[in-house]
């Protein structure tokens, strides 16, 4: 699913160059829920950046479903990005004009559904999420465990192969946090993968591995059984 | 994107409201400004319209139909003569003082002509006939002038002094007003002359009607041998007496910059606003980005508010134009609102939200879509 070999990441030039990743190399095969954590500062955020194609390591290749991300145009990126993976943030980045249902189709539309099918499916996809009696309500008339709820159902409507997350519970109660990583490890079948961002040790019953960065380097890479 | 572009500018409706205002605003701004010019056109050459022809004959250095020397009396039976003229028409426009009641006078512009077939002045009769004018010393004043002159509300029959003689008011129209809103008197053309003292077939100008169009250079090249008359073909005429007074006097200029200056303010009321939204969603924007919506996608979510506003906008500023235009009729201005310049004023409308979503667009278009993560 995700194969990052010898990643490298130098911000700046010179005497200002900052080297924040260093011959970094992992493989996340399908099935497997892998949290990525360490310190502040150590290169997590970049690190992830990289895995969704979102900016360009300076060394090393990334290849995530069979396409080398590290070679492809920036829109040949947009493309995978679009077809195979799905985002969730710390903030929901919902549109607060928009209603939890029109929030997830627009997402759909975006990535070529026919309008007729994206309601249905964003509604199903909220279903899911035990929000089938907040479709109508816009992200303003939602607490933040249920805005938190829309965008993952807005992640996952499409059925990507991958999730990528950053901190997705870091603004939630435990409970909600909970709820909300229960979902994603729900979505993690033999098909899928996914890749979160955290310092909530509370996540990591629900990983299959754990990977800890520090300092831009790998010093910890363990698999466990999920609990 | 035209979902989340539109409810998210509805979503804020003071920004909303500030644009389609701002847009209205340039609209009205630009479509009055348009049609006072078109309106000063107009005025500045509707005598030379209405009584139409091909070419017109004049004395030489005439610059505009409001300053002419009349022409020699034989210079009728000359036009005449010429192969190819059809009918020639006289015009007499001159201009003329009148004491008004109160002792004071004023000056007016007399106008006459021989009427071609749909073509009889005055035109635009509020009240009496052209038939009206055909008794003698009758001449027609416009209601807007009726106060400036001293006459009464209901004005037919009441005494004019012009040029030491008594004349009568036997019609009054309605909007003929010169561009100097010096005011327009009409009189049949035999009465015209007695008025102003001017020779039995003596006249200012004259309107050749040719028989076919194409020997005007012939008929155009005769007359000009003619050391004392000028020729000039109808929309030639036109163009010099407009030029003259719209450019010449600077107010093409003040209208121009006029509606400029609402071109400027919209802009920068649009602009500012479409930057705003774009601000103040480029997080969700840049969410969009990450998960694979292209520039052109993100880029659709100004364009289509941009579009929003200039259709709405400018169809207030439209509305608020139309509402001005009957305004400033009842101070005898007109604001010409026909296709052409409703069709320019909206078009310019929608280049000014083009421009005004330039800086948005390019602000989506640096969006970085890591910002997501940070």
């Amino acid at each position: 699913m995700i194969f990052a070999s010898g990643v490298g990441m130098t911000y700046g030039k010179a005497a200002l160059a900052t080297r924040v990743l260093h011959d970094v190399s992992i493989a996340i095969p399908r099935g497997q829920l892998a949290l990525l954590t360490g310190p502040s500062g150590s290169g997590k955020t970049t690190l992830i950046s990289i895995l969704a194609g979102l900016i360009r390591p300076t060394a090393g290749s990334v290849d995530v479903c069979g396409h080398r991300l590290t070679s492809l145009t920036e829109a040949e990126n947009a493309r995978v990005r679009r077809d195979h993976v799905g985002f969730v943030f710390q903030a929901d980045n919902l549109f607060p004009a928009l209603t939890a249902v029109a929030n997830v189709a627009e997402v759909l539309r975006l990535r070529g559904l026919p309008r007729k099918a994206a309601g249905p499916v964003a509604r199903a996809a909220l279903a899911r999420v035990g929000l089938a009696d907040r479709l109508e309500h816009r992200p303003g008339e939602l607490s933040g465990g249920q805005r938190q709820r829309v965008a993952v159902a807005r992640a996952l409507a499409s059925r990507p192969s991958l999730l990528i997350g950053d901190e997705i519970t870091s603004a939630l109660d435990g409970a909600t946090a909970l709820e909300i990583m229960q979902l994603v490890r729900a979505f993690v079948t033999g098909d899928t993968a996914a890749v979160i961002v955290t310092h909530d040790h509370r996540l990591e019953r629900f990983a299959d591995r754990i990977i800890r960065l520090e300092d831009g380097r790998i010093v910890s890479d363990t698999s466990q059984e999920p609990s | 994107m035209i979902r989340i572009a539109l409810q998210s500018l509805f979503f804020e409706r003071g920004k909303l409201l500030a644009a389609v205002a701002g847009v209205a605003f340039a609209a009205n701004l630009v479509l009055v400004q348009a049609g006072l010019f078109f309106g000063f056109q107009r005025a500045s050459t509707a005598v030379i319209t209405r009584v139409g022809g091909d070419l017109w004959v004049m004395a030489r250095g005439t610059a505009l139909v409001d300053f002419a020397d009349p022409l020699a009396p034989g210079v009728g039976d000359l036009v005449r003569a010429q192969p190819c003229v059809e009918r020639a028409r006289a015009v007499i426009f001159s201009w003329a003082s009148i004491r008004k009641p109160s002792g004071g006078i004023d000056n007016v512009q007399l106008i006459a002509a021989e009427a071609r077939p749909g073509g009889a002045l005055p035109w635009a009769l509020a009240t009496g006939l052209p038939s009206d004018l055909r008794g003698p010393m009758r001449v027609a004043v416009d209601a807007a002038d009726l106060a400036r002159l001293e006459l009464p509300a209901s004005a037919i029959g009441a005494p004019i002094e012009l040029q030491d003689r008594t004349v009568h008011v036997g019609a009054v129209t309605r909007g003929i007003r010169s561009f100097t809103v010096v005011p327009y008197l009409f009189a049949e053309p035999h009465e015209a002359r007695r008025i102003l003292g001017l020779a039995d077939g003596q006249a200012t100008f004259w309107a050749l009607d040719l028989a076919r169009p194409g020997c005007a250079p012939a008929v155009r090249a005769s007359l000009e041998r003619h050391p004392d008359l000028a020729i000039r073909d109808r929309a030639e005429f036109e163009a010099m007496t407009s030029r003259y007074w719209v450019i010449g006097s600077g107010a093409g200029a003040t209208l121009a910059f006029a509606a400029m200056l609402g071109f400027i303010v919209g802009l920068v009321v649009v602009g500012q606003t479409l930057y705003s939204l774009t601000e103040s969603r480029s997080r969700e924007l840049a969410t969009l980005k990450a998960m694979g919506a292209s520039g052109r996608e993100l880029a659709a979510f100004v364009l289509w508010q941009a579009g929003f506003l200039a259709l709405v906008g400018g169809a207030i500023g439209l509305g608020c134009a139309y509402g001005l235009k009957l305004l400033v009729l009842t101070i005898g201005l007109t604001v010409v609102l026909d296709g052409t310049v409703i069709g320019a004023g909206l078009g310019a409308i929608v280049v000014m939200c083009a421009l005004a979503s330039l800086a948005s667009v390019r602000r989506i278009h640096k969006l970085e879509a890591a910002k997501v993560f940070k």
